[in-house]
């Protein structure tokens, strides 16, 4: 795994405590994301994990794309974080394991 | 939420009216509540924080928002008709002795138009509102 100097610039000033931070990245498919208000939840509610670097959400394709630090936290806990806020979500791409 | 007084109205017309007018805003406040339980309840329930898995039933709701719009504005535009036509009833019934149910409905007519008009604009009122509940 490499890391731009930028990102790890980054993710080391956000999480100052966790020395091998790893940073990644998941497409999560949130297929109820279906209103205009939707999106704006999923992403309050996977930026509230810890870990949680950034968020960005697509209505149109109703995914959301989390960059994680995976020394703080996982996916199974962002999915968690979504489920809990009302809907379901699952990981797209093969890229939830390192 | 069903109707709570039930005063035995033995009048023949204006009760009747009355009844029908109530039943409409009931219906109205109804499904004013329904069309936004998929997509402005959720959002309430969140940025007070409120949640659980139990909150996706709620936005599985969502494909149902127009029915729910269309019947909602079915039972307003009735109540409106009901409450707001040509008062002739007064002369006669006793509809105008009693004020409070009508003003009871009148309330609850135009709270659920507000109610359904924010679910029928809600696609350009949630990208202001949201980030605001939220905090983003």
């Amino acid at each position: 795994m490499k890391l731009k100097p930028l990102a790890l610039g980054l993710s080391l000033a956000l999480a100052p405590l966790s020395a091998s931070a790893a940073e990644q990245t998941v497409t999560l498919s949130v297929p109820g994301m279906t209103c205009a208000s939707c999106p704006y939840i999923v992403e309050s509610a996977i930026s509230g994990v810890e870990g949680v670097q950034a968020v960005e959400t697509s209505l149109e394709s109703r995914t959301a794309t989390v960059t994680f630090d995976d020394a703080a936290t996982t996916v199974e806990a962002i999915t968690g974080a979504t489920l809990n806020a009302g809907y379901e979500s699952s990981p797209i791409d093969g890229n939830s394991n390192s | 939420m069903t109707d709570t007084v039930e005063h035995s109205a033995s009048e023949a017309r204006p009760a009747d009216d009355g009844k029908s007018a109530r039943l409409a805003a009931a219906g109205g406040i109804l499904g004013a509540i329904a069309a936004s339980t998929c997509c402005i309840i959720p959002l309430i329930l969140f940025s007070l924080g409120v949640s659980g898995a139990w909150v996706g039933n709620l936005t599985a709701l969502s494909p149902y928002k127009p029915i729910f719009i269309t019947v909602t504005l079915g039972f307003l535009g009735y109540g409106y008709w009901m409450v707001y036509r040509k008062p002739k009833a007064c002369a006669e019934g006793e509809a105008c002795a009693r004020p409070l149910p009508n003003r009871l409905v009148k309330t609850a007519l135009w709270a659920s138009t507000v109610l359904v008009l924010i679910a029928l604009l809600w696609n350009w009122i949630a990208p202001i509102v949201a980030p605001i509940l939220l905090g983003l």
